[in-house]
């Protein structure tokens, strides 16, 4: 046993340790604080390293004077900020509007980096200490390592110390049992939820800077040093969100497993080496995700969102007529790279509704849609092929044969399954963690590295368009009309699934799987079943996306693209992932608004193209409130300004908060209230139930 | 025929125990009452029948079956339906469609329509059927989760404070309801803070305090026990009056 080596792996995997529980425990603190989990924890790292490089290195401030100006004022002030505007608001909705800000945050805040720090140079961040090492026991450790370690190990004893023996972390900790009692004796949960955000997005910048500027090999990249600072989300799972101490631990485990799968090269195997060891906190994500025990069912949440009417099938199938006629007079005007993105558009339209059961009907969250489209593509391009393709074999039944449509649709929909069949127990916020740690492995393990879509760099892989005998979809108009009939077709048969038995289970299992539980249903099989169904559908989408170019890459399937999963949900709704419209819209901005800015920035002789994500983020953090989306807000407001008063007469008839129930009823001044009515009004103003204080009390 | 029996369930939360010992039976066509204060254990008690809650000792039976290890939609195929004291219908449905739900998870042959149409006579939503649910007033919900129960087509129902909501009138006719569907042999458990209900159409009732049971036994017989007087006025009446 080489002990020197065993020696230098482990200094290395606890450098790489603390920095994962220094961002994790950041993680930790905002989540109990306000109960808001922040997907954008890890691009907030990522924009802090940035913007450190900007005082330290091009502006050539010194370290102390970057450090205390980055992680003393610009951390914690935009922490603060994104508290303030976005996070306060959002205490009271449902979990699905929460996720969705914070993704867009994410997608927006790289846009913004992006912005910023155009990637076309290379950006190098010095180590603190460059050449300083000290040797223990014959190896060699930086003063940096040093530095990281100290600063997790003091990070640690200075949060104990906060939470247990000063009043505001202790108020910090009885604001996670109480929001309410905390404020009633005289606590001011409000201030404590920003200061936690504070002291969050400071801590992510601490890791963001010590990933970058260590020997880690990253440096300053937007993507993927926002990924690393996501590894450090298994470690907060480790302690549940919760408890810091167990993170250190899981921080720990994850550095640790890390390191030594790096160091020792476990097989000979090249693409295990360079594909999936980089993905192993994903995995152990993945892993204690599973490990989590099964929450208890959720109850009712008391949201009123938009009622959004239900076509007949009549209706849905004119209105399907309409865009395949719509798709053929654009296919008629549109030529060019503006023809591939207006279909690219429709092909990704047609991944997002599948979203539409899932998450509009059902509820729940995926971060991997664009998964499924890969795996869908990959079908496709294997199965309707004449069987050249490179890797893996091939089973091709001839060019363009249709029924690779049908392959991907089944393949999607059977590793949909697989992947749901242990995670879908996971309530909201987890099985939204599981897919996320799922798509980016399956991005590096699998997309990648050239035995899917072709070797090489590019990763690039030829996916044939469906032909159907008689008619060719050889030119780019008329796979843009069929892109568009199969858009109208699955949106009609979305449409029928909600009219039918199968759509009303989805839509009560999103307002209380308690209640569907207690009616004999089953709520897992439910999730399984739409969760399958719904990547099934992605499948298709990838397929169909895939003829556009008759070619795809790896990157286009991964968590960030472009158009990548993450992108494809938020986009997915601010469309409206109620509506089948929603999705149409969504495709269309993916893919349009970039061609949009590129074209003014060519007008106006500047890049404008990354402002394209800035805008997703704007738009999914702006509608992301309204689960309805643009089409469900648009025609609202439309019908509103037709019909004015009619409208807005039946709309306060039906849209009476049930609280009219109770005040409604004859009852004479003076009459006692009952308890009953007395609890009945505190879960209406959405109080403490009477025995949460009685046992929050006795501890 | 007992069809639910309750046997020795204890629940904690933590270091409080919500639960302790607790005995109780449901009979076919009969209306059972359990009542006790605020905090009692009542709503618990209820999670640990319909299995949203794990007992920490204790069994249930249902129907001559221990189901104590059983998932709830388990339960809810054996015969077990219940309402909840905090309304869990489904607010983004309508009437119609929340007990379409349910009727179409029941394998019994039974066009779900024509079974959903029934109910809605029964319980009397007929004007509310095509409405949705979270715009209807809380009292009314209540049926809407009472009706949504009777879909199952179930031997035991459990019903935690359906009355709270209605007027008096509404309480008389839902009593009326209460006793038709005893009489058709549903074995009824009601939580009910309106004791006057509950001493109107339960045979028998049980008295829980403190997560204890600490009187069971009919009507009468509860309006003189001591110690239910104790428990709800802080000490008996005959002692002197005076109330906690």
């Amino acid at each position: 046993m080489d002990w020197n080596k065993l020696l230098e792996l482990t200094i290395y995997g606890v450098a790489l340790a603390s920095i994962y529980a220094i961002a994790a425990s950041g993680l930790v603190v905002t989540y109990t604080t306000s109960g808001i989990f922040n997907f954008a924890h890890g691009a907030i790292g990522m924009l802090m390293a940035f913007a450190y490089w900007q005082v330290r290195v091009e502006w050539g401030w010194p370290t102390w004077l970057s450090l205390l100006v980055i992680l003393g004022f610009v951390a914690p002030l935009t922490g603060a900020a994104i508290e303030r505007v976005l996070i306060r608001n959002l205490r009271a909705a449902p979990l699905a509007v929460t996720l969705v800000v914070t993704a867009a945050l994410m997608v927006g805040l790289m846009g913004l980096a992006t912005v910023l720090w155009a990637p076309n140079r290379s950006r190098l961040l010095p180590g603190f200490y460059t050449g300083k090492t000290v040797t223990i026991a014959n190896t060699i450790v930086t003063y940096q390592q040093l530095i990281t370690i100290g600063l997790a190990v003091l990070l640690a004893i200075g949060l104990r110390s906060l939470f247990l023996w000063t009043r505001t972390g202790i108020a910090m900790r009885a604001v996670v049992d109480s929001r309410d009692l905390v404020a009633l004796n005289g606590g001011r949960p409000v201030m404590l939820s920003t200061l936690s955000w504070a002291l969050g997005a400071m801590l992510a910048g601490l890791a963001g800077i010590l990933l970058a500027s260590g020997p880690t090999g990253i440096g300053l990249a937007i993507e993927a040093l926002t990924l690393v600072v996501i590894n450090a989300y298994a470690a907060a799972l480790f302690g549940r969100l919760r408890s810091i101490a167990f993170t250190f631990v899981g921080a720990l485990v994850i550095g640790l497993v890390q390191q030594y799968s790096v160091g020792y090269n476990l097989t000979d195997n090249a693409f295990f080496n360079t594909q999936v060891v980089p993905v192993v906190p994903y995995l152990m994500l993945f892993v204690a995700l599973l490990l989590l025990p099964e929450g208890r069912l959720r109850g009712a949440q008391l949201v009123h969102a938009i009622k959004i009417r239900v076509p007949s099938l009549r209706t849905s199938i004119f209105w399907g007529g309409v865009l395949v006629l719509a798709g053929w007079v654009i296919s008629e005007l549109v030529t060019g790279t503006n023809l591939t993105a207006v279909s690219k558009g429709v092909a990704i339209g047609i991944i997002m509704l599948s979203l539409v059961p899932l998450t509009g009907y059902a509820g729940q969250i995926s971060l991997c849609q664009m998964t499924f489209a890969g795996v869908g593509a990959f079908a496709m391009s294997r199965i309707a092929s004449s069987g050249t393709t490179v890797g893996f074999g091939s089973l091709g039944i001839g060019n363009g044969n249709p029924l690779g449509l049908l392959a991907a649709f089944v393949l999607a929909a059977a590793v949909g399954a697989l992947i749901a069949l242990p995670a879908i127990r996971l309530q909201g916020l987890y099985l939204a963690l599981a897919t996320m740690a799922f798509a980016v492995i399956m991005s590096s393990a699998f997309f990648e590295g050239g035995a899917i879509f072709g070797a090489g760099s590019t990763d690039a892989g030829a996916v044939q368009r469906p032909h159907f005998g008689f008619v060719s979809l050889n030119s780019n108009a008329a796979y843009l009309v069929f892109l568009t009939f199969v858009f109208g077709l699955v949106a009609v048969g979305v449409l029928a699934l909600r009219r039918g038995p199968f759509g009303r289970r989805l839509l009560a299992l999103r307002d209380s799987p308690a209640a569907v539980a207690t009616l004999g249903g089953s709520p897992t099989r439910t999730k399984l079943l739409v969760f399958s169904l719904s990547a099934g559908l992605a499948g298709l989408g990838g397929a169909l996306y895939g003829g556009v170019d008759r070619n795809v890459t790896a990157g286009q399937f991964s968590l960030f693209g472009p158009p990548g999963s993450l992108s494809v949900f938020v986009l997915a709704v601010v469309g409206g992932v109620a509506t089948v419209s929603g999705p149409l819209l969504g495709g269309q901005l993916l893919m349009m608004t970039p061609v949009f800015f590129t074209w003014l920035g060519t007008k106006l002789k500047t890049d404008l193209t990354p402002y394209a994500q800035v805008l997703f983020g704007l738009a999914g953090i702006g509608l992301g409130r309204n689960p309805g989306g643009a089409v469900a807000e648009i025609s609202t407001r439309f019908r509103a300004l037709v019909m004015d008063r009619t409208v807005h007469e039946s709309e306060s008839e039906t849209h009476d908060p049930p609280i009219e129930g109770l005040l409604r009823r004859d009852v004479p001044l003076g009459a006692p209230i009952t308890p009953s009515q007395l609890q009945e009004l505190d879960a209406l103003l959405d109080l403490e139930e009477v025995s949460g204080i009685g046992r929050a009390g006795s501890r | 025929m007992a069809v639910l029996e309750v046997d020795d369930v204890s629940v904690t939360f933590g270091g409080l125990a919500a639960l302790i010992g607790v005995d109780v039976v449901a009979e076919a066509g009969a209306v059972t009452g359990l009542i006790g204060p605020n905090g009692a254990g009542k709503t618990t008690l209820f999670n640990v029948i319909c299995g949203l809650q794990r007992a920490k000792r204790g069994h249930v039976v249902l129907d001559g079956r221990d189901v104590t290890g059983a998932r709830t939609f388990n339960r809810a195929r054996r015969g077990l339906a219940r309402t909840f004291q905090r309304l869990e219908v489904f607010g983004s449905l309508t009437t119609r469609e929340n007990l379409l739900v349910a009727a179409e998870m029941q394998r019994n042959g039974r066009d779900p329509h024509a079974v959903a149409q029934e109910i809605l006579s029964e319980v009397g939503l007929t004007e509310y059927a095509d409405v949705h649910v979270d715009s209807i007033p809380t009292g009314l919900a209540r049926l809407v989760e009472l009706g949504r129960a009777l879909a199952t087509d179930p031997k035991v129902l459990l019903l935690d404070e359906p009355s709270s909501g209605l007027d008096e009138a509404e309480t008389d006719a839902f009593g009326e309801l209460l006793l038709r569907l005893a009489e058709r042999g549903l074995a009824v458990l009601l939580v009910e803070h309106d004791v006057e209900l509950v001493m109107r159409v339960c045979s028998q009732i049980y008295v829980l305090d403190f997560g204890e049971i600490i009187a069971s036994g009919s009507p009468d017989e509860i309006r003189r026990s001591a110690a239910v007087q104790t428990a709800y006025l802080g000490s008996p009446l005959s002692a002197n009056g005076s109330g906690r």
